[in-house]
């Protein structure tokens, strides 16, 4: 990611040269190109490079509409941070890693300077000699000396630090850590972290009382709530003095909080919230019904209470507000809606008047508040102007005087400014960087502008802030998805290219299908995207990358707990010696390169709520941010995924795992981050270790009579070892699992009214005659590497293979099957998919050859409609 | 036409009648509704701005009026990929009475202009009101806004009442925009202000021609922003914007032709005046440009699914007089009642009914429990006008919807309350008509629908049961249902909903309140309510009788079915 003069730039560079000099003591853009390029160049270990930069499959596209520009790189500007006398406008430029200094006279770019890699939050300290810079994806703070233009120090602190402030002194530098959940307390003289408090859930901005006392923290994402409850952001509330957390404000029914502004009386603290509705069927947008958005106002003071207010009208919404800040004299807050590109004018006083506020406290009562929360009408009240600004408007800031307002229009790489005397627009402050829009770029504006949708409500960006999720469950209405059905879990838009199905009933094999008709209908209720838009918001979707993964070590490499949990996801055996069939590791359904094998599996998770039993495997690389967890979010912690949602070990066996182990199996999947796709050697290593020495054999009961086979059954391993991709599409289906679903609930239902005898029906040789392989045969016609527990293994129906599995033989077909291959007809399915009484209980659609081969058919050679006549498997 | 340099051409000469001009966003096109002669049906037709190409669009679908582009849009299923051109229009084409109205009612319908891929052209009905819907417009956000006449209460029973109501173009989604809390009575010819006012004419319909007054409500607040615009007496129609802002109307201030105008808003009147006819009237002018296109909007119905799902989340969220009487947990069921239009040809002897009858009839699609929090999940046949009644433990109603709605087929419709107040977006919570997943399905066919009428459910009750007590010599409480011409049913009735003791010195309140079981004095004595019944009448009838009576007065207490 570097930069390179561009005929673009040329145009500030005489102005610099003119201006530069008197301004920032002989800084010139012009110089410092080429100089801070060669300085960057050797910094160039970036682990896991493909993984958190954008790398589209478009690069390198003939069709240069679509190949992304690795030469001129938009700005992207996001943050903002004025110095006192309103002049100096420091811009920061997350995609071009970099600072620019505006001068708000002139109106122009006049200084610019490198940070680390995606720059985000920036401030200044109170002597305005410094300007700090949190830089998102090398998780530091960049202390820029703000004269010079020159970093001083980069300071390590936590996860993808986001906004940042310091206290009245300078000495001391709060930064919120968004997904560390904390913030770090930086010494600004000793460059050193202090210490951190603890936040809520993903904070983002901070915000100081206008007495530096109290520093509030917003943040983005709800805090750990009970199942089909209403998020709750949190508010916290740091003594600045002592740094201690000293209350936590609950901002009920809100969720992706954004800026935090405190009133300049100091009386009232602000935050830009959205108020969704995820928890009403979406049968429809009108009337709010998808999601609402305003503003969240808390009364300062130790128990203040929470009154909150919408932007929105009741013909038209004000998608995504982000950045907010009050006037000079606390008369008007501005509100920047990103999803519609307009700043709202709100008129405070008439806010007050709503709130009937008596000694700074809200004089009306809950109900009155409820009632507000909801009212889209209100803001023809208080709401006194709406001013269009460019595209993607984020962080905003007043100028001391009041005069003006500055916003960072993110998607146009401009300055909007606006005159706050007329509330109107007064142009823009061009930033540089391309004139001409990529498909990406085009693709990324689709994504963040609600126009989309009917009324403007929502955005691709309202449910998938930061282009990751809003940590919502949602309850999707569509034809054959009744209102109450299929609650689900909203999932990420990270490097999700690769991890077809999408949707966690597995119905859009294609993101464009996903994004096209069926967000059309269900969410948007509009036109859609047409199909050039479509290509460009699929394009600009598979372009989004993972983030870096904070719980690997710097090298990649793992500590011992990480270590030891890889060895519990990939374990074979459970610690009292009970052998876990391949299609139940951990490893199996969840592996690399994305951690998912895009299968779709029943692990037990159903529930009344649910039509089907099995659901899409969720990729879960970085799944450490993806909560909450299960297909409908009802899990807030990976931990209860086992603790509470595995009773029968159908998702892993993980019961007989102590507390210990659990924590080592979770340390190491917070670890699981996009990496190349695992060897078939390397998967069939992991898949098939050595056979343990004096491993448990199944204890078989109710064995009705033993069958001698023709000859000794030799295990999957063997087969794998040539049919490796049949072997894995055999993994992916319900026939890996045969033996495990035996320890369901249901099985052990079925096997009592069957009246199976066995203690377990994976005991039962009944059960097994079926649901394993070879279980009636004796203990020696089994090698010691062949499971029964595989369920419908390979030889289960391709006989068993001592005598014809040598390479050798396999070669010549027939030769193969005279020594004992079977290749299959439909009837040989019936021996066990035949009607069964006493499994009609389990819902399951009648056996259907065409339907049911689909979901196994590995390899057209095996095809079983190849070895008879076309019209004697019709109807089967 | 009139062009720029005032040039006057006649674009349809060839018809005897034509009207509503629409241009297409596109500038390029234009629809209007016309006959060729004095005796044919209006239909549709699209022709270029000079005339030529005409093409004829309805064809044997009664009188196709007001057509009006819409976005481009797709339907589902299977795919949406080829989107095209709608147009809507009315037409009384269903044949069948306006409930009020003295004519056929008019409904809403879709058309696509060109042909889809596999099911070519498809003309559906989008509003299945029992009265008529007229006077479409489009709205920016791709919605069409109509006025629809309405049953309603009061002293505007009679004639029914108006509302702006908007919808999906396929006539899903369908809420108040504006009704009739403020300013005249009938609102309609709304046109859609690029300063985001709704700009309309309002009258009492006063005028053959529905001319009035112009009058605006904003979209930042249609139901509490009504402003009047025009002073004067003059009569105004057919207001349509200019894409920079001004307005066009045609007016009229005397016995003189419209003609039209310029509206000068700070004065209140006609500004310059663009043109005038001393024979004809000129009226309807839209301008030939360009305009934006509104947001395309997808329609989910399903043409050949029968059914739809109602869910409301809470029955006590309601803005209509009487619900904060209403006490929570109150309600425990609903009653959904059907509205059958009543067709063109029939027998039935309409025109003898009296004012405020609604020319319609009643039949129950079924009751559907209410959850503790006011919350209720229903199967109803889609495409069905239908209006909904709060039931007590008694089965009696508590609230009447006042209008009549639908569920299109094959679509899910939510609503938020009953008659709530519209600037209230819902409360996110988990309600438990959902939580439980028992939707109630009322989908017997029409055929087993409950119908109560007075003539076969009702009368033959009192005579069975009520007049060996009210009859004869001294009928008790002075209530006859016998004497004199008492074997007339209208007689009976007369007395049941009249002033008890008719001709009396003190009389009292009839026996019957139409619409209210609840406030009926005879239901209240037939289920010993009353502080002093003469004699303990709950044992009189049996359950099912009196809940025949409760159904009969709570759907309207009509003398004829």
């Amino acid at each position: 990611m570097t930069l390179k003069p561009d005929p673009g730039w040329i145009f500030f560079l005489s102005i610099t040269a003119v201006v530069g000099g008197a301004l920032l003591s002989g800084f010139s853009v012009n110089s410092a190109q080429p100089a801070l390029q060669a300085q960057r160049e050797p910094a160039a270990p970036e682990p896991q490079s493909t993984a958190n930069h954008r790398v589209s499959k478009y690069r390198g596209d003939k069709r240069a509409d679509y190949a992304v520009p690795e030469d001129d790189q938009y700005k992207s500007p996001i943050q903002l941070a004025l110095s006192k006398d309103g002049r100096r406008l420091a811009v920061v430029c997350e995609n071009t890693d970099e600072v620019l200094i505006v001068d708000t006279g002139l109106k122009k770019v006049v200084g610019h300077v490198e940070v680390g890699d995606h720059p985000f939050g920036v401030t200044l300290s109170p002597d305005e000699t410094r300007l700090y810079v949190g830089n998102r994806r090398d998780n530091t703070v960049s202390v820029v000396d703000f004269s010079s233009l020159k970093v001083l120090q980069t300071i390590p602190v936590g996860a993808d630090p986001h906004q940042l402030k310091t206290d009245a002194s300078g000495r001391t530098l709060f930064v919120a850590n968004m997904r560390n959940n904390n913030i770090s307390v930086l010494d600004t003289e000793t460059f050193s972290e202090v210490k951190r408090l603890s936040s809520g859930t993903t904070p983002f901005g901070l915000a100081l009382s206008p007495d530096a006392r109290t520093l509030y923290v917003s943040h983005q994402l709800s805090s750990p709530v009970p199942f089909r409850t209403p998020p709750v952001l949190e508010l916290t509330v740091i003594d600045v003095k002592t740094k201690l957390v000293t209350g936590r404000r609950r901002l009920f029914s809100t969720v992706v909080g954004q800026d935090v502004a405190v009133s300049p009386d100091g009386r009232f603290v602000v935050v830009a919230v959205e108020l969704p509705k995820n928890l009403l069927p979406e049968t429809q947008v009108y009337q709010g019904w998808m999601v609402t958005y305003g503003f969240a106002i808390v009364e300062a003071g130790p128990r203040g209470r929470v009154a909150y207010f919408l932007i929105d009208e009741p013909n038209l919404y004000f998608a995504d507000p982000y950045g907010m800040a009050f006037s000079p004299d606390g008369r008007v807050l501005y509100i920047s809606s990103s999803g519609v590109n307009y700043v709202s004018v709100v008129n405070m006083e008439k806010v007050y008047g709503l709130l009937k506020i008596q000694d700074g406290k809200f004089g009306i009562l809950d109900d009155t508040i409820r009632l507000y929360s909801r009212h889209l009408a209100l803001s023809s009240e208080y709401v006194e102007a709406r001013i269009p600004t460019g595209n993607n408007p984020k962080d905003l800031v007043v100028s001391p005087d009041g005069h003006w307002v500055y916003v960072a229009n993110r998607l146009a790489d401009t300055i909007q400014v606006i005159d706050a005397r007329s509330n109107q627009s007064a142009g823009v402050i061009d930033l540089g960087g391309p004139k001409t829009d990529t498909a990406l770029r085009r693709g990324e504006r689709l994504f963040n502008y609600s126009t989309i949708s009917f009324q403007k409500q929502l955005s691709c960006n309202t449910c998938h802030p930061e282009y990751h999720l809003d940590g919502l469950l949602y309850d999707i209405v569509g034809p054959g998805d009744g209102m109450g059905q299929n609650l689900v879990d909203n999932r990420t838009m990270r490097a999700i290219a690769e991890t077809g199905p999408f949707k966690w009933s597995g119905k859009n094999p294609t993101l464009a299908r996903q994004d096209g008709p069926r967000a059309a209908q269900l969410f948007f209720r509009s036109h859609g995207f047409d199909k050039n838009q479509l290509q460009e918001i699929v394009h600009f979707v598979e372009s989004i990358p993972l983030k870096r993964n904070q719980f690997v070590n710097g090298d990649g490499t793992l500590n011992e707990f990480q270590e030891a949990g890889k060895l519990h996801y990939e374990r074979s055996w459970t610690v009292d010696g009970r052998y876990i069939p391949v299609g139940n590791r951990c490893i199996a359904c969840h592996l690399p390169p994305h951690f998912t094998d895009q299968k779709m599996h029943d692990v037990g998770t159903k529930t009344y709520s649910d039509v089907e039993s099995v659901f899409d495997t969720p990729q879960i690389a970085n799944v450490f941010d993806d909560g909450p967890y299960l297909h409908d979010g009802r899990c807030y912690s990976l931990e209860e995924i086992w603790t509470v949602n595995n009773p029968d070990d159908l998702h892993g066996a993980t019961n007989d795992m102590d507390k210990r182990m659990l924590n080592e199996l979770i340390e190491y999947i917070k670890t699981v981050s996009a990496r190349g796709p695992m060897s078939d050697e390397e998967l069939l290593n992991t898949l098939f270790p050595p056979p343990r020495k004096g491993a448990a054999v199944l204890p078989l009961e109710d064995l009705a009579q033993i069958t001698v086979p023709p000859a000794r059954y030799v295990g999957n391993k063997v087969c794998a070892g040539c049919h490796i991709s049949q072997f894995k599409t055999w993994l992916g289906t319900k026939h890996a699992r045969t033996y495990v679903m035996l320890q369901s609930q249901m099985a052990k239902t079925v096997a009592k009214e069957a009246g199976i005898k066995a203690a377990n029906p994976q005991y039962s040789a009944f059960c097994l005659n079926c649901h394993g392989t070879a279980s009636d045969v004796p203990v020696e016609y089994r090698f010691p590497e062949f499971r029964i527990e595989e369920g419908v293994s390979c030889e289960h129906c391709h006989g068993p293979g001592e005598k014809y599995a040598s390479k050798e033989i396999m070669k010549d077909k027939q030769k193969a099957i005279s020594m004992g291959l079977r290749l299959l007809t439909p009837q040989d399915c019936l021996n066990c998919h035949k009607p069964k009484p006493s499994h009609t209980k389990l819902g399951r659609p009648p056996f259907d050859f065409e339907a049911f081969w689909k979901k196994i058919v590995h390899g057209t050679q095996l095809d079983p409609r190849k070895a008879i006549k076309s019209e004697e498997y019709k109807g089967m | 036409m009139l062009s720029p340099q005032g040039t006057l051409s006649v674009l349809t000469g060839e018809f005897f009648a034509a009207a509503d001009p629409s241009v297409s966003f596109d500038g390029k096109r234009i629809l209007f509704s016309a006959k060729r002669t004095s005796q044919e049906p209006w239909n549709i037709w699209e022709t270029d701005p000079d005339g030529k190409n005409k093409k004829q669009v309805t064809q044997n679908f009664g009188d196709c009026r007001e057509p009006r582009y819409l976005a481009t849009s797709s339907i589902t299923p299977p795919e949406f990929e080829g989107r095209v051109r709608w147009i809507t229009f009315t037409s009384n084409a269903a044949n069948t009475y306006d409930e009020f109205g003295a004519d056929l009612s008019t409904a809403l319908y879709a058309r696509n202009l060109e042909t889809i891929e596999g099911r070519g052209f498809i003309t559906r009905r989008s509003t299945y009101n029992l009265s008529s819907d007229f006077s479409p417009t489009v709205l920016r956000d791709g919605r069409i806004l109509f006025t629809s006449r309405q049953k309603g209460s009061g002293p505007r029973l009679a004639h029914g009442r108006f509302l702006l109501l908007a919808s999906n173009w396929d006539g899903s989604g369908l809420n108040l925009f504006c009704g009739d809390s403020q300013g005249a009575t009938l609102k309609t010819m709304a046109c859609e202000m690029p300063d985001r006012n709704l700009v309309f004419v309002e009258s009492e319909g006063e005028n053959a021609d529905a001319s009035g007054r112009l009058a605006r409500v904003s979209f930042r607040r249609p139901l509490h922003s009504y402003q009047s615009l025009s002073r004067g007496e003059g009569r105004y129609r057919n207001p349509c914007p200019l894409p920079d802002g001004r307005l066009l109307v045609a007016y009229k201030a005397g016995r003189e032709t419209y003609g039209i105008y310029l509206f000068d808003f700070e004065k209140g009147q006609p500004g310059q005046r663009l043109y005038q006819d001393a024979k004809w009237e000129s009226i309807g002018a839209v301008p030939l440009a360009a305009a934006p296109e509104p947001t395309g909007l997808i329609s989910s119905v399903i043409d050949t699914e029968t059914t739809a799902d109602l869910q409301c989340l809470s029955i006590y969220d309601s803005d209509q007089p009487g619900a904060s009487e209403i006490k929570r947990g109150e309600v425990k069921r609903v009653r959904l009642v059907e509205g059958v239009p009543i067709s063109k040809g029939t027998k039935e002897k309409i025109t003898a009914l009296p004012p405020g009858v609604p020319r319609s009839r009643s039949r129950i699609l079924g009751e559907v429990p209410v959850e503790d929090d006011g919350s209720f999940f229903v199967k109803v046949p889609g495409d069905t006008p239908f209006y909904i009644q709060t039931l007590n433990a008694e089965g009696m109603a508590l609230m009447t919807m006042p209008n009549w709605i639908w569920v299109r087929r094959g679509t899910s419709r939510g609503c938020v309350g009953c008659h709530e107040n519209k600037e209230l977006a819902p409360e996110n919570r988990v309600f438990l008509a959902l939580v439980r997943l028992q939707e109630t399905a009322l989908l017997a066919p029409p055929e087993q629908r409950r119908t109560v009428t007075f003539q076969k459910d009702i009368f033959p009750l009192l005579e069975a049961r009520c007049v060996s007590c009210h009859g004869g010599a001294t009928p008790a409480s002075r209530l006859d249902l016998a004497s004199g011409n008492a074997r007339h049913i209208g007689a009976v009735y007369s007395k049941l909903t009249a002033s008890r003791y008719a001709g009396a010195a003190e009389p009292g309140e009839p026996y019957v309140t139409p619409g209210s079981a609840r406030k009926s004095r005879l239901i209240q004595v037939l289920l010993g309510k009353t502080a002093i019944p003469a004699k303990p009448h709950p044992e009189v009838l049996r359950d099912e009788e009196k809940k025949a009576i409760i159904e009969w007065i709570d759907l309207g207490a009509q003398p004829e079915d």
